[in-house]
């Protein structure tokens, strides 16, 4: 009874975390989109939503390498995996409450490997594949997307460069509802899968789920899936516009080239199974857009706040679910931890939204280059 | 991490071969795909300007090469998205 409770809890934290996942990282699938102006901002979260969904059912790689690749399926618990997505969850909101975009995925491989490090030690996670198969891939992935935008967008401004620029760029404004929307199926096919990962995780752990012949189950990926499609439509307004006009002021062409590259570099990573940041990526292929075009166009200041949260995402998430760990057992090993945690976790969610309201926000910003109309 | 993994060198650590496809893949798409609609759109507005101004060999000779991009960007997508399903 304890462990059906506790398995049910895990897989609400779970849908919890997929939900502030979409929530979070709308917009790195739709700054560029609504900063150059080739979708509203209604139409491209909207798009984003279905695609995101639509992504969460093309493959499986992903899932199996938080499931079963970084820490050591046979010790971990419900009460870890349930740490392990307060954690990543904490960290989310309080990097959405600073409009810092960081890392939804880092910050739950952060809670596995910080829950799995307080309950059974470091004999508990596979150290090489954590350094393998998430860590140097978040070194390389954003370095790789600002190469791709930058010679993208180097060889088209030279193909376009005696064209009217009005012609071009309906051209390219057409280009983004494409790299857009690859950009959100990319989105929905890598992060989505870390939720099924983590889902799958606490299906082992209470024995419904045989980790020698692992699969995720199908109601696993629809339920994943419309969690962060959920979120995705909710949207991130304050993120948006970090991403879309605080790093760079883009043009059509510009956008096309970064969401490009970030939907090839998130696609080509989840084929072979590695977790990666949307957030890093896109942030490296608008950089990267920026850049080639005028090493000055790009705030560097504001993309150092991004690569100081992407640095300290890892272990920050991973301290918050050792913490929760550590709460959750100091309770006892049943549900009563967890389920005490949970309404804490609610109370504070509260008060950050009270927090939220009280600042002065803008649902649409009005930057004329910016995002929203 | 094991005392013999910490004696590992980073390519033990990694998976070099896979990391290096991914790489290849990503450049590849990224930038093929880019560069292809890249000419796709310029090749639409050299076909406007062909047609405005009567010359039907270099219209037809951009019409084609907008059709040939169009087809690599949408065969591109559809390959990719058929590779990623299929695992």
């Amino acid at each position: 009874m304890h462990s059906e409770l506790l398995l049910v809890i895990v897989i609400v934290a779970a849908l919890a975390f997929d939900f502030t996942n979409g929530f979070h990282d709308t917009a790195n699938v739709v700054a560029s989109s609504i900063s150059t102006r080739a979708l509203s901002p209604r139409a491209a979260i909207a798009i984003a939503s279905l695609l995101n969904f639509a992504g969460a059912f093309i493959s499986l790689k992903v899932a199996a390498t938080v499931a079963t690749g970084i820490v050591d399926t046979a010790q971990v618990t419900e009460t870890i995996a349930f740490a392990a997505l307060v954690g990543a969850i904490a960290w989310n909101l309080l990097t959405w409450l600073y409009a810092l975009p960081s890392s939804s995925s880092h910050a739950l491989i952060g809670g596995v490997v910080g829950a799995m490090l307080a309950a059974v030690g470091g004999g508990g996670v596979h150290g090489q594949a954590v350094v393998g198969k998430v860590v140097i891939p978040a070194i390389i992935s954003p370095a790789i997307a600002f190469l791709v935008a930058g010679i993208s967008i180097t060889v088209i401004y030279g193909l376009v460069s005696r064209r009217r620029p009005g012609l071009v760029n309906r051209g390219f404004r057409a280009g983004q509802v494409i790299s857009g929307s690859m950009l959100a199926l990319a989105h929905g096919t890598n992060d989505a899968q870390k939720t099924m990962g983590v889902i799958s995780l606490a299906l082992v752990a209470n024995g419904s789920l045989s980790s020698q012949h692992f699969h995720v189950p199908l109601w696993v990926v629809a339920a994943a899936a419309t969690a962060i499609s959920l979120g995705t439509y909710a949207g991130g307004w304050r993120i948006i516009r970090t991403l879309g006009t605080r790093i760079i002021k883009m043009d059509t062409a510009q956008g096309f080239s970064a969401q490009g590259a970030g939907a090839a570099v998130i696609l080509a990573s989840s084929h072979f199974g590695y977790p990666l940041s949307t957030t890093h990526v896109i942030s490296g292929g608008i950089m990267g857009a920026g850049a080639a075009k005028r090493l000055s166009a790009v705030r560097w200041g504001v993309a150092g706040n991004i690569v100081v949260a992407w640095m300290l995402t890892l272990p920050a998430a991973g301290l918050f679910g050792a913490v929760a760990w550590w709460l959750a057992h100091a309770l006892g090993s049943g549900a009563l931890g967890p389920l005490v945690i949970a309404i804490i976790a609610l109370g504070l969610l509260a008060a950050l939204g009270i927090i939220r309201r009280r600042r002065v926000l803008e649902p649409a910003p009005a930057n004329p280059g910016g995002v929203g109309s | 991490m094991t005392t013999a993994a910490a004696h590992l060198g980073p390519a033990t650590i990694v998976n070099v071969t896979t990391l290096a496809q991914a790489v290849i893949y990503s450049l590849v798409a990224g930038v093929g795909l880019a560069v292809a609609y890249g000419v796709a759109v310029t090749g639409t507005a050299g076909l406007l300007d062909a047609v405005r101004s009567h010359r039907t060999a270099v219209a037809i000779a951009w019409g084609a090469c907008v059709v040939v991009c169009a087809a690599v960007v949408v065969g591109g997508i559809a390959a990719g998205i058929i590779v990623m399903a299929n695992g």
